[in-house]
């Protein structure tokens, strides 16, 4: 009986072809934009936790400047002895730094602009730990390496027309360098735009090209669950060394729980726009629905006098909106996953490897959702066409 | 005496329309027994399609009570009275009220669905009753593919698709030609002296009220006349 009622109104509706079509196109942008938006929502969610897990949650940034000025490579605040303050605070098990400098890359008379990333050789498997560095072919570095580069494969390959192999010699600011070590690429610092990053010891960085000082420190704790204890400390001895806050420190999970907050943000600005088109949507279907039933007003009176019940006249009128409000949330999810395919597709080629398409839950939850608003706005007509009078309906010209 | 089927009793129906109040009838009792065939006549705003509407419980007395086999339909809600149309009474209309999007057997098919009867056994019954009223060969036509007469029988084969006790006919007639008319008065006839059913029917033409056994006159809201009809032999 259920089934039967579920064709007679998928019957009704494929005879009014036109007028539904357009009916289902509010529902259908409205779902296509929950699903496609909330897909990227989640998708960067998963990718930027995912990226920060790997910097291990039991790191400490500690970064020139303030927080709101994103001054990094331009502000010099912090100190090479900062370190050593920093590895006296209790709980502090290990820290390190970036020496950071550009310089001019010439190989087989090419040129290209380089970051080089300077870092202390004992510490190097700190970077290991978290990520940043995972030597795929050569070496480690030592205190001895004054003439040697690292490089990431996607920078050895890409750079030039050849492709820089392991041992091959390429010259930075006129100096000849050897390369020691490939890496596999680097996506966490890519996605942030430093594709062009060239590891050498701090040595190279302070000797060579007279920046004493790192840009960066990350210090490692030994208990997470100290980790906001140590934070406040080591701001507290650098404040006082430094005579001012001009610096601020960060741990992963403040990272994340900011991109989440921002998420969060576009996650309601999505919602809010959805909505409008889910509410606009469904007093399409209304509409529809309210003209369905004045067309077959005759018909129901028909209907009720051979014998059908108000119940399932109601229920009649109920599945044919709920099945244009189905219809238009299956479009709606089949053209939103395709938009966060896209998405997908164009993030990945803009080095932000994240899948933007629609989890199961998202899938049923907006095709459960797209069912409920079509049921709701076809309530008032099927009760209307339920509540008729069979003698009246009848003689309906 | 055969038990009553359908009872009226003191009947009243009242419509407003705007300020003023129509009594379409006014007090009408009225037995219609179990076999009989019953014409209703009267010039037009007589009330006999309020009173067929009243007897067939598609709309409810003002006051009053209907009896169908002797349950007070003021008890019942309007699912129930739903179910009495649907299971109980046949209804045949002037207008053939067809619906024309659907083919014949369709049509026939629908107050099966409503009894909730299987898919397979509406279409045997469906296509069975078609034949029975002679329309064998148009069971996939669309009413609007039909003639008048044929769209008669299409309404005849579907008030009798529940097998009901009662068929009830308002002006079955009154659309037709002389030809197709006597054909659909020979049908209904046929429907009571061989089939049983109990007719009741609405007409104003005296010659088709004649083929029932007993007529009632209506005028104004009220029965003035109730009799046999003197068979021609």
């Amino acid at each position: 009986m259920v089934l039967e009622t579920f064709s007679v109104a998928f019957n009704n509706i494929r005879n009014q072809k036109l007028r539904s079509y357009l009916t289902l196109l509010g529902i259908v942008i409205g779902i296509a934009a929950i699903v496609s938006l909330i897909g990227i929502v989640q998708g960067l969610q998963n990718f930027i936790g995912s990226e920060l897990q790997s910097l291990g949650m039991n790191s400490i940034f500690v970064e020139p400047g303030s927080e709101m000025g994103m001054t990094t490579a331009v502000s010099r605040s912090l100190k090479a002895d900062d370190l050593d303050v920093i590895r006296g605070v209790p709980g502090v098990k290990d820290a390190t730094g970036f020496w950071e400098t550009s310089a001019t890359m010439k190989f087989k008379d090419q040129e290209a602009e380089v970051l080089l990333v300077g870092m202390e050789p004992d510490k190097m498997f700190m970077l290991e730990d978290m990520g940043y560095v995972e030597i795929t072919e050569g070496r480690e570095f030592t205190n001895t390496d004054m003439f040697s580069v690292g490089l990431y494969s996607d920078f050895a390959e890409e750079t030039f027309d050849d492709p820089i192999q392991l041992r091959q010699t390429v010259e930075l600011n006129g100096k000849k360098f050897r390369v020691i070590a490939i890496s596999k690429p680097n996506t966490f610092a890519s996605s942030f735009g430093a594709s062009n990053m060239v590891l050498v010891t701090k040595d190279v960085v302070q000797k060579n090209f007279d920046e004493e000082d790192p840009v960066e420190l990350i210090v490692t704790v030994n208990n997470t669950s100290e980790i906001t204890d140590v934070q406040e400390e080591i701001e507290k001895r650098l404040e006082k060394k430094h005579g001012s806050k001009d610096f601020y420190t960060m741990t992963s999970e403040n990272l994340l729980s900011g991109a989440d907050a921002i998420l969060g943000l576009v996650g309601l600005v999505v919602f809010v726009i959805a909505g409008i088109s889910l509410l606009v949507g469904g007093i399409g279907i209304m509409n529809t629905m309210l003209m369905t039933v004045m067309e077959r007003t005759r018909e129901i009176g028909i209907m009720k006098a051979i014998g059908a019940s108000s119940n399932l006249v109601l229920s009649l009128f109920l599945f044919e909106a709920g099945l244009i409000g189905l219809i238009g949330g299956i479009l709606g999810v089949v053209i939103g996953a395709l938009i966060g395919l896209l998405a997908s597709v164009a993030a990945s080629y803009e080095g932000f490897p994240f899948s933007a398409l629609p989890s199961m839950e998202l899938i049923g939850g907006a095709l459960i959702f797209s069912l409920v608003v079509g049921m709701i706005s076809g309530w008032i007509p099927a009760n209307r066409a339920a509540k008729m009078d069979p003698v009246e309906a009848l003689r309906f010209e | 005496m055969a038990e009553a089927v359908i009872k009226a009793v003191n009947v009243v129906k009242t419509y407003n329309m705007g300020l003023v109040q129509v009594h379409a009838l006014s007090g009408v009792s009225f037995d219609l027994l179990k076999g009989e065939f019953v014409s209703i006549m009267g010039p037009s705003g007589s009330g006999k399609t309020t009173l067929l509407d009243v007897l067939s419980v598609l709309s409810r007395p003002t006051s009053g009570e209907v009896f169908i086999n002797k349950k007070p339909i003021s008890k019942m809600d309007d699912n129930e009275l739903a179910k009495i149309r649907g299971q109980t009474i046949g209804f045949v209309f002037q207008t053939f009220n067809l619906i024309n999007r659907l083919s014949a057997k369709e049509n026939v098919m629908m107050p099966l669905w409503f009894q909730g009867v299987p898919k397979g056994e509406r279409e045997k019954i469906a296509e069975k009753i078609l034949k029975d009223v002679g329309l064998g060969d148009r069971i996939n036509h669309k009413p609007s593919e039909l003639s008048g007469g044929q769209r008669q029988r299409v309404a005849i084969a579907r008030a009798l698709a529940v097998n009901p006790d009662i068929i009830v006919a308002d002006e079955p007639t009154g659309n037709l030609d002389s030809v197709s008319g006597d054909q659909i008065m020979d049908l209904i006839v046929d429907l009571n002296k061989k089939h049983g059913k109990t007719i009741l029917m609405v007409t104003h033409e005296e010659d088709i009220a004649a083929n029932a056994e007993r007529i009632v006159r209506l005028k104004d809201g009220k029965i003035i006349a109730d009799e046999k009809v003197k068979k021609k032999k």
